[in-house]
């Protein structure tokens, strides 16, 4: 089961599941300190779900990230 | 016209870095979108670095940001201590900055890569016991 959404500080993550795609919506900022702690195992623990599925990553609303925020970023995709 | 801004950032304080951004991108209203966007950038990575690798010193116990917007350039400097009292963190660190300012291939951190990549800012840095000044320039319609 995806969970419908993550949040930490200033981050959102909105997942919407339909039969032909699951859309992963990235919305306002990630600027923690060490993003990674929180973001990793939220991603980690969807993959599974997103396995074999057209998964849309949708960051327009997306508005700031540091650097930090890559490399979970990078794994994920 | 010249817009200048200077912050000081007690170190440690992460929440401050948020904020800083709000005053660049206040303060760079009247530059482009794209540079703007840059300058917010870069003052957040180096505010960033400078509060998880710096450290309160005599005569630099905060971070100090100054940025400086006028028609041919923006500066973007940050100063935060870094002295030797551990003989083995401060020369790594400075000496890892130089090997990422100097050698594009060294892995490693990726807000000083982002900062000349993404921002197409020039990156500068001068260590003066025992404080490190790293300093970022762009220049304006180049």
């Amino acid at each position: 089961m995806i969970p419908p959404k993550f949040e930490h500080g200033g981050l959102v993550i909105r997942t919407q599941v339909s039969p032909e795609t699951t859309t992963v919506r990235w919305l306002g900022v990630s600027d923690a300190r060490e993003p990674a702690v929180h973001l990793t195992p939220f991603l980690s623990s969807i993959l599974d779900e997103l396995a074999n599925r057209s998964v849309t990553v949708d960051f327009r609303e997306f508005e700031y990230m540091n650097s930090a925020t890559v490399s979970p970023l990078i794994n994920f995709v | 016209m010249t817009a200048e801004l200077t912050l000081s950032v007690p170190g440690g304080v992460w929440q401050r870095v948020r904020e800083a951004r709000g005053r660049v991108a206040e303060l760079a209203s009247g530059v482009s979108e794209e540079i703007r966007t840059a300058a917010v950038m870069v003052t957040a990575e180096l505010l960033e670095n400078a509060i998880k690798y710096g450290e309160a010193v005599a005569g630099c116990e905060d971070v100090v940001v100054h940025v400086t917007i006028d028609p041919s350039q923006v500066s973007i400097e940050v100063i935060n201590g870094a002295s030797s009292r551990d003989q083995v963190a401060e020369p790594l660190y400075i000496s890892r900055l130089e090997q990422m300012l100097e050698s594009p291939g060294v892995s490693g951190k990726l807000g000083l890569y982002r900062i000349g990549f993404e921002g197409n800012f020039d990156l500068s840095c001068r260590y003066e016991f025992p404080v490190l000044t790293v300093r970022a320039t762009r220049v304006i319609g180049a």
